[in-house]
């Protein structure tokens, strides 16, 4: 999704007109909530290749394994 | 007509007898108006599609296509153009009740230039969003081994029907297990492949980074032959990739003399019932028993891919749902609205950070594992399959922790975009099958189909059916 725009967080008044029971927003908000917390022990680490960019080379390695047992 | 017979009979039937193909689509078709909705499988079907598909091929001159004549059926999530006008496309959902297909999936164009002909379409999980396969709105597919018994999710439909017989084969696709856990659950080769080897194009969308697509089948072989058809790069899927052809049966007979096979005791078997585990460490003395080698690894921060791959799905299904959530929340399942929603509070920076963590990951777990080893051995559900009724988290409330278990071995292959291949070893305590799962590194299905298809010879799985007399 890299090359797709990101659409930002929806705010919880834009959730409370939905018609969506409170208790349903607050477990999601909740769920959320924890895994973005499990999610925050990575935040500084070093950056590297995209998954994509890794895919991509790991699709050529494979391709030149493939023509030398060839 | 006989069922249970394999992809790769019927296509050498089919090129012998050409007249055939229309009399065996004509009588599948009626087994899955008749026993697939009696498993709650059968989603939607087209006679006159189907049978004109049929009828063209009975007059093909050119009979070499690798799946010539092949009746197979696939999960909802597969789009259909027709002269007669599109498939639905519902996603599994009463939310999308009416919405029909924009473009022919593109792995549904690569099986018709196989030569198969596409019997109609199976029954999803809402959104593909379930392990389970309960669905009130379209149905509940009961396991043919058991029917009191899930088929686990979310291509259960797909599972179901497969396990009957009906069809040789059946496209599912995998976000977190979707392929592997109802594969292993009917006893069923459930191949995930590696990211970017098969296009998602025209499949109904649940995580763009995470969505993919592969065959559910009753054999190693007719697994192989329905991945082949359906590999291609699309250049309208942003993660598809340019991979080389090759030939993944090439490797079927050859046993795992040449392979290196590594259990991981932490989180996977931890991480599972005994009996589940401890099936799984059988399989692994028998590959050694056969030629392999065998090593213990170690995974470092495995247990952090699991929640970070939950919230990966809910924050790409926020990405594409979240208007519909808001819009038609009342016309969702719970768990499907709450796991959307969860996923609509993830900023752009979190993003961003998860997607670093998933390729720091992949990088990890590639030197960890495989630079030691071809082959990752793991159970694929962690504990005996439980019945429609005990795991209806909508009735049940409190199982929905138990549920939340059921992705431990099969979401992390997700996040780590490894291809996977699950096969049946054996039963467990209620008679329902056990599976392990084979992971190998990028591009290794090759290598994975090799392993499962000489397990396969051992366990002899195929000498059983179940008995269809009880549905």
């Amino acid at each position: 999704m890299t090359d797709k725009i990101f659409i930002p967080p929806l705010e919880m008044a834009v959730l409370a007109e939905t018609g969506i029971p409170d208790s349903q927003i607050e477990l999601a908000r909740a769920t959320s909530d924890e895994l973005r917390g499990i999610l925050s022990t990575q935040k500084k680490k070093p950056s590297g290749p995209s998954v994509h960019e890794l895919f991509s080379g790991y699709a050529k390695q494979h391709g030149i394994k493939l023509e030398i047992s060839e | 007509m006989s069922f249970y017979q394999s992809a790769l009979d019927i296509a050498a039937e089919s090129r012998d007898a050409p007249d055939s193909i229309p009399a065996r689509t004509s009588a599948i078709l009626s087994a899955l108006d008749g026993l697939g909705r009696r498993l709650s499988a059968t989603r939607f079907l087209d006679e006159d599609f189907s049978l004109s598909q049929a009828e063209t091929q009975a007059t093909e001159t050119d009979r070499s296509a690798p799946l010539f004549g092949v009746p197979l059926a696939h999960k909802e999530l597969y789009g259909r153009l027709t002269p007669a006008g599109p498939w639905p496309d519902e996603g599994g959902s009463s939310s999308c009740e009416g919405q029909t297909a924009h473009q022919t999936a593109f792995a549904i164009s690569q099986l018709d230039k196989a030569g198969s002909i596409d019997c109609g379409r199976l029954v999803s999980v809402e959104y593909a969003l379930g392990v389970t396969g309960h669905n009130e709105f379209a149905g509940t597919p009961k396991n043919p081994w058991n029917p009191d018994y899930i088929c686990g999710g979310s291509s259960s439909g797909s599972g179901s029907v497969v396990a009957a017989g009906i069809v040789p084969g059946a496209l599912g696709s995998d976000t977190g297990g979707s392929i592997r856990l109802p594969a292993a659950a009917c006893g069923l080769v459930g191949i995930k492949p590696t990211y970017g080897v098969v296009s998602r194009s025209g499949v109904f969308p649940l995580s763009h980074s995470l969505d993919t697509v592969g065959p559910l089948s009753r054999s190693v072989a007719d697994g192989a032959a329905i991945l082949q058809a359906i590999t291609g790069f699309d250049a309208t899927d942003s993660c598809s990739l340019e991979v080389p052809a090759e030939d993944y049966s090439r490797n079927l007979d050859k046993g795992v003399a040449d392979l290196s096979i590594g259990l991981c005791e932490d989180y996977f078997l931890t991480g599972s019932d005994t009996d589940m585990a401890d099936m799984t460490a059988d399989s692994f003395a028998l590959c050694q028993t056969l030629g392999a080698k065998g090593r213990a690894v170690k995974l470092s921060n495995i247990d952090i891919i699991n929640p970070l791959n939950v919230l990966m799905i809910a924050t790409e299904a926020a990405q594409i749902h979240r208007t519909v959530a808001c819009d038609k929340g009342h016309m969702l399942n719970d768990q499907t609205l709450m796991r959307i929603l969860a996923g609509a509070f993830t900023t752009a920076e979190d993003y961003h950070v998860l997607q670093q963590s998933r390729a720091r990951a992949i990088a990890a777990v590639m030197e960890e594992v495989f630079d030691k080893v071809d082959i990752l051995m793991t159970p694929v559900w962690p504990f005996a399959l439980p019945t429609i009724e005990a795991s209806d988290v909508g009735a049940t409330p409190d199982a929905a922790p138990l549920m939340q278990r059921i992705g431990h071995n099969t979401r992390p292959v997700n996040f780590l975009g490894l291809p996977s291949v699950c096969l049946p070893t054996g039963w467990d305590k209620n008679g329902l099958p056990v599976s392990v799962q084979l992971i190998g590194k990028p591009y290794s299905e090759t290598t994975l189909l090799q392993a499962a298809a000489a397990l396969e010879r051992e366990y002899r799985f195929w000498d059983r059916t179940p008995d269809l007399d009880k549905i």
